[in-house]
Order: C-alpha cells, then structure tokens, then sequence
C-alpha cells in the first residue's frame, strides 16, 4: 500500500499547463492527486490532464477529474484531457467523459 | 524500603569504608614513617656517639703524641744545654791548664795551702797530693811542677764563683804525677773541705777511676756516671784531659750537682704513672723521676735494649741511637706513651712515658657521654613516636565516628531524592499521569525525574490519541456498519418465479462499502425493471447517495412507467426525445433522476446507472446507460458486451438528454449486468480482472445455465483471479435469462 503508484509532472504547451499524471488514479491515490491538482489548477488558466502514462482509472479517480471539470467550468477556465490510453481510454469512453471533457489524443492538438 | 537501605547502606558503607581505607593507609604509612626515622635517628645516634668519641680519641692521640714529642725535645734540649755548659767548661779548664804548662818559662811558682795540712775554706783553691805520692815521698818532684801549675788556681776559684748555687760542687785539676789543685763549693753549714775522712780516702787516686783512664786514652772530654752526692743530690762530672810538652799530664774536670735537671725531670711528669727519664749511651737509665720500681736511677744500671718487654727494648735502642718519636708501648699490661728526644752533645737520650689512659680518658668520657646521650635521645623519641602513634589513633576513631554520622547523613540526603523519585513513579504506574517529579538535585537524580516527566506527558498524550483514534475507529466501523446495513437493507427481496425468465442478482459488498446497488421490480405485469448502479464514493456519504439515487430511479419510474404506456413528452420537462426511441419514458426517467441528484451535490458524487425495462411477454428490452460498465449479452449462444453508454453518469450536471437505446431476446439469450467490481477486481500482484476475462468467462456458461449458476461462476472465475486478494470495491452481478412465454 505504500508503494508509488502515482507520480506527476507539470510541464507548459501551447500555453497550456499539462499535468501528467503516471501511474494508478483510483481511491488509494484520488486523495493526494486532488491535492495536487488544486494547487496546480489554482495557478493555472488552461489545464490539460496529460494521460498517455496513466494505467488505471477507477470510479474515484473519475470523481477527481470531475470536480476538476466542474471547478473549471465554475472559474471559467479551459480543461482537457490528453491523450488517454487502453483501459483509462475504454473507462473515459464507458463514463462518458467526453460530454464533460474536450479529450485530444495528443498534447500537440492542443489549440493555441 | 530494601531497595532504599539497600542503596543508603551501600553509599554509607562506600564512604565508610573509603574513609577507613584512607585512614588506615595514613595511619600505617605515617607509622612506617615514624618507625623508620625513630630508628634510624637511634642507629645515627649511636653510631655518632660512636665515631665521634673514636674520632675524639683519635684527634686525642694525635695531639697527645705531638705534645709529646714538642715536649720531649724541649726536654731534651734543656738537659743538653745543661749538660754542655759543664763539658764546655771543662774543656775551658783543661785548656787553660795545658797552656800554663806548655809555656811553664812564662809563669812564676805559686804558694797554695796544702789540703790536708791546713784548713782550707769553701771555694778557696788548694794543693794536695795524693796518698800514694806522699807515701812514697815523690813530693819534693813533683812540687815545682805543681807550683807552677798553681796559676791555674784563679781560673779555679772563678769557675767555682760561677758555679755556686748553694750546693757542694767542684772544679779541679788532676796530675798524672799525682798532684791535685782544686777548689771546692762547700755545702752550707761546713766552713771547711774535709780531707782524709770522706772525700779525699787515703785510698784516693784520681788516675785510677776510669774515665781517667777513658779521656788518656782517647784525648776526649769525658761524663762520669751519675752518682749521689754528699748532700744526697745526683751529681755528674765531666772530665777533659791536658797536656805539657810531653803529652798527657792529666785531667782537669767539674763535678757537679744536676739537681736542677733532677728537679725537672720529677715534677713535669703526667699523671700518676708517668716516668721522665734519661738513658745513656749505653741504654742505662741515668737519671729518673721514679725513685724505685724499673726506670729508677740504680747502682746496678741495666741495657733496657735488652729488657724483656719488648716494645720498650726497641724503643730503648732507638733512643740510644740519638733518634726521636712518640711511640705506643706496653708495660705490664698497661698502654703508655713513651715520647723521646735524644741530648746529642752526651749521647743520652730523654724519655718520658705517659700511661695512655689518662690522654685518652676525656676522650673515653666523650664518647661515654655521647653515647648516654645519644640513648637519652632514642628513649625520648621512641616516646614522641609512641606518643604520637597514640594521638594519630585517638584522632582517627574521633574521624572515625564523624565519618560514620557525617556518612549516614550523606548517604540519607543523597538517598531522598531517590524516594522521592521512587514514591513518584509509584503514583504515575498507579494511573495519575497528571502526577510530576519535582525533584530538584541539579544532577542525574534530577535529569531522571524530568525524563520521567517527559515520559509521562508523552504517555499521556499517547493515551489521550489512543482514545482519539479508537473512537475515529469505532465511529468509522459503527458508520461502515451502519453503511452496510443501509446498503443490504435498500436490495430487493428475491421475485416470485416466473416462467418467462430467470433473474438472480448479488452484492458483496467490499471492506468499507463501495455504493453499488441492484434493483428489479415489475411496473407493471408484463415489464420487469432491472437496475445496476455504482456510487462514486464509499462508506456512509456512498450509501446515503445510493439510497437516494435508488428511490429517486424507482419513483421517477414508478410515476412515468407503471400502468399504462405513457404518452411522449407526457409530464417531460425536457426536449422530446428522438423519435426512434419507443420508451421516452424511460429516458425521461433517468433525466429526473439525474436533475435531482444534481441539484444539491456539492461533494461531486455521481453514479453511473444502467437501467432497462423487459417486456417478458415480447423479449424486447429498452435501457438506458448512463455512464456504466456495458454488459454482456448472450444472444444465439454468443456472448457481446452491449455498445458503451451513450450518456454520462447522472449527478454530475442538469439538464442531460439520455437517449434509450432497444435490444430484443430471444428464449434462451441472456443479459448480464454487472459493476466495476468485478471487471476491475485485483490480485496481489494488482492486475485487474478485465472485461476480456469476464466475456470469456460468461463465453465458457452452456445454454441451460441457471441465472445463479451463471453468477457462482463468474463469481468463481473473478476469485480465482483475485487469488485470495480482498476486494477494494463491491462486487455486483445481475443475471436475467429470458425464457420466453
């Protein structure tokens, strides 16, 4: 239970903030990902979750990225996912984030 | 209380015997100490009183013998002095008397009184012949010779003048023709010389004494042996020959008394034994201070180089070969100096023997003294040092005694400090942890209490969080239970049997409750609704959302569904669906359902929804799927996942459209509805179950199966995976086979 199971990065494209998100997002780690998605998101005007090095996504972790869409809904600011993969792309599709979420398939089709 | 005499008794014991320790090294080093100086100061004493009279002694020795010997040369030189005045003046007389009759033509006859025939006065010179010449009537010869040798009388009376002392004394001329002129020192009281009855016998003959004959023979001056004049004094003569024209012609010579040097000798003796003496030539005692006994003067004089005692017989020939020395001697057992020093102008030599005793008595009594002294001295420090010895151990029990209350006093304050502690770490074991040690040693007694102190506070706050987190706990376990029961309580009961299908659905709810549900009820005869749902969340805040969401999905349903088919857009208070859909009921339902959950959900929770109604007479079923897992069907004996939701799970906005999607069933064909517990179930090595295995698990189900037959086995499939692995999160299955009428 104490092993790593998420790390993160944050980097800039586009004028985007991209914050990758590696690993596990699931109710083990919903909790600190949260966290630090505030702190990120407060910063930032356009937040992108980058997802190419996510593994898994459990029902918690949909509800982290839920609030994060509905607090940007609520600031005003911009929120997309990028590049989702396998399970985490099948999980996106089964919940139906996409009515929620701009979702680009890469960081690179992130608009300007 | 053992553990505190324990340690009392300990420090009073250390300190007692350290003080005792100290002590006794003290005190024995102290009396070694003492011992040795006592002892050596005794020997040094005794060994100074010792060496200090032999040195005493020595010095003693020393001096004496020089004193001696200065002694027994100024001795010597007085009597040499003494002695060569009368050989000077005899040798004076005999000369004179060989320059008259060497030169007879230069004088003139000379009358002196006949001895014998008148009365001749002291000192007045007068002739006499000597018996035998008168006998054989020689005299008228030898008279003009004699007158001539008359001359000579001045010279005699002078020498007489010069000699007289008070005693009797001679000076005279001794012919070898048998003449005598002398004149004679009377002693006092005789007026006249005696002749024919003492002193001149008639058979008187001058020529026939032996030194006489010596000085003849060898033309020196010559000392007669001593001998006892009339008046009872030691006399000695010294005789010196003359000549005429012939040769010999006789003696001329002068007797006198050596009282003077007799006197001398007597008195400057030393001590009760001590001998002045003079040995002559021969080594015969001359002259002594001793009136008997061996060194006495004797008619019978002995050669004391050849006396018996050894020692002395040496030194007696040394003497009388002229040499000087102070030599130790023995005689008669006793020890005696004998100093001597020769008179060169006789040949004699003095002695005079001192009993060693009387030097060396001073230095005997210093040595005496000393060594009393030196005894007085080691009998008064061995009494200091006794002494002492009975202060220092007086003293030490005095410090004894002070040590021994001064300990107890000590060791019973260093003591309380750690009753104190003890008492207080009692009360805290005992359950007051409110208790503080106030100890203030300012050493480690102290640092101890504050540790205890320290310890305490951290033990209480300790406890104090166990408290804490033992109700979290409970609360949390009251709460999950609570959960639970909420959860198990909000399922359906199982339907009555019916021929047309056969449904069986299970919930095993994780750990901490995840929030699914199932849900199956007839809304009317013909239409069965079927129901899977997961809440987002878990625990309590899950299973209230679920309640919710589960009522709200009932009752919309129950008002929009049951009965009669209700008109489209009927009561919708949202856009008309597509007009494909035969059941906008249904998705005007789940709109409902999602605008009431929406409105008051701050927390963000959701829930994904598949919902359907079968119409069991037809096989036709219409659902909707908002958010959730697809199911499987089973159609023909192939098993499909249903296409992904076409809508989002409900909770999370208003106003969402929710399109009803159709599928028809044929006898035998099966739908299974299930959660994200099941495909997402984990092993250890956390590897999720996936909807791949689950296909093919339902795939592996033969037609024929019952509902809970089917179930069990997937349920066995997911277990085998899980391999043991607690689940994380509700695993929940619907199976509905459709039987047909």
């Amino acid at each position: 239970m104490a092993e790593e199971t998420i790390a993160f990065q944050t980097s800039e494209k586009n004028g985007w903030t991209l914050w990758a998100v590696k690993g596990r997002l699931d109710r083990l780690t919903a909790q600190e990902a949260g966290e630090k998605a505030d702190n990120i998101f407060s910063a930032a005007q356009k937040l992108a979750v980058d997802m190419s090095g996510l593994e898994y996504l459990s029902s918690a972790g949909i509800r982290v990225l839920l609030k994060l869409t509905k607090q940007a809904k609520a600031d005003g600011k911009e929120f997309a996912f990028v590049a989702p993969e396998g399970m985490v792309k099948v999980v996106l599709a089964e919940s139906r984030m996409d009515m929620f979420v701009t979702i680009y398939a890469s960081a690179d089709e992130l608009p300007l | 209380m053992n553990g505190r005499m324990g340690i009392e008794r300990r420090i009073f014991f250390l300190m007692l015997l350290t003080g005792l320790a100290c002590f006794a090294a003290f005190e024995a080093v102290s009396f070694l100490g003492m011992y040795d100086v006592q002892e050596h100061a005794i020997e040094s004493g005794r060994e100074m009183g010792t060496s200090a009279s032999a040195f005493a002694e020595e010095i003693t020795d020393e001096q004496a013998k020089k004193r001696f010997a200065l002694m027994a040369e100024e001795k010597a030189r007085g009597v040499n002095n003494e002695i060569g005045r009368l050989r000077e003046d005899a040798n004076l007389l005999a000369k004179t008397m060989t320059q008259i009759l060497t030169r007879r033509e230069l004088y003139l006859p000379r009358e002196l009184p006949l001895g014998g025939e008148v009365p001749i006065r002291s000192k007045e010179p007068y002739l006499f012949f000597i018996p035998a010449l008168r006998e054989s009537g020689g005299i008228a010869d030898v008279l003009p010779e004699a007158q001539i040798a008359a001359n000579a009388a001045d010279n005699l009376a002078l020498w007489t003048q010069s000699y007289d002392d008070g005693y009797e004394m001679t000076c005279f001329y001794a012919s070898e023709r048998g003449y005598v002129i002398s004149a004679d020192v009377m002693a006092e009281g005789k007026e006249f010389v005696e002749f024919f009855d003492t002193w001149y016998s008639p058979s008187f003959d001058p020529r026939e004494r032996p030194w006489y004959q010596e000085i003849k023979a060898t033309g020196r001056s010559v000392f007669t042996d001593v001998y006892v004049g009339v008046e009872g004094y030691p006399c000695i003569s010294c005789v010196a020959p003359y000549y005429d024209e012939n040769g010999f012609a006789g003696m001329a010579g002068i007797s006198n008394n050596i009282a003077t040097l007799y006197r001398q000798i007597s008195i400057n003796t030393i001590g009760d034994r001590g001998v002045n003496f003079i040995l002559n030539e021969k080594g015969e005692v001359i002259l002594s201070s001793e009136k008997e006994g061996l060194l006495a003067a004797s008619a019978t004089p002995k050669d004391f180089q050849k006396y018996g005692e050894t020692s002395l017989a040496l030194e007696a020939a040394c003497m009388t070969r002229g040499l000087s020395d102070v030599a130790r001697i023995t005689l008669g057992g006793r020890d005696y100096y004998l100093a001597y020093a020769p008179i060169p102008d006789v040949g004699w030599s003095f002695g005079t023997l001192i009993e060693r005793d009387v030097v060396v008595q001073p230095a005997r009594d210093a040595k005496s003294y000393l060594l009393s002294r030196a005894e007085d001295f080691s009998a008064s420090l061995q009494s200091f040092f006794w002494d002492n010895f009975l202060r220092t151990a007086a003293l030490l029990m005095a410090l004894l005694a002070a040590l021994f209350f001064v300990s107890r006093k000590i060791s019973d304050r260093f003591v309380r400090p750690i009753l104190a502690l003890t008492a207080g770490v009692r009360e805290i074991s005992g359950g007051n942890l409110d208790k503080k040690l106030d100890v203030k040693t300012g050493d480690e007694i102290e640092t101890l209490a504050d540790s205890f102190n320290q310890m305490t506070d951290e033990l209480k706050s300790y406890i104090e969080n166990l408290a804490k987190t033992t109700a979290e706990n409970e609360r949390i376990e009251t709460e999950l239970s609570v959960a639970a029961r909420i959860q198990a309580g909000i399922l359906p009961k199982k339907l009555p049997a019916r021929s047309e299908f056969d449904l069986f659905a299970s919930m095993e709810p994780a750990k901490e409750v995840g929030g699914d549900f199932y849900d199956y009820y007839f809304l009317d005869e013909n239409h069965l609704m079927v129901t899977v749902a997961d809440v987002s969340d878990k625990g309590m805040p899950a299973a209230l959302f679920m309640v919710v969401a589960k009522t709200l999905l009932k009752d919309c349903a129950l008002t929009f569904g049951s009965g009669e088919k209700l008109p489209v857009g009927a009561k919708a208070a949202h856009p008309a669906p597509a007009p494909t859909l035969s059941h906008p009921w249904l998705s005007e339902t789940v709109a409902q359902t999602n605008d009431r959950l929406a409105e008051a959900n701050d927390e963000g929770m959701f829930v994904t929804v598949f919902t359907g109604v079968l119409d069991v007479g037809t096989g036709e079923f219409v659902y909707v799927n908002a958010g959730h897992n697809p199911p499987l069907v089973r159609r023909n004996g192939t098993v499909d996942f249903l296409p992904t939701a076409q809508s989002p799970m409900l909770g999370v906005m208003e106003g969402l459209h929710f399109p009803v999607e159709r599928l028809t069933l044929s006898p035998g064909d099966m739908l299974f509805l299930y959660t994200d517990g099941v495909t997402e179930a984990m092993n250890e090595k956390r590897e999720i179950f996936t909807g791949e295995r689950l296909h093919a698990a339902l795939s592996a189900q033969p037609t024929g199966k019952t509902a809970e037959e089917i179930l069990a086995a997937v349920r066995g499939a997911v277990d085998a995976h899980a391999n043991g692995a607690e689940p994380s999160d509700d695993v929940t299955m619907l199976g509905l086979v459709y039987k047909g009428i």
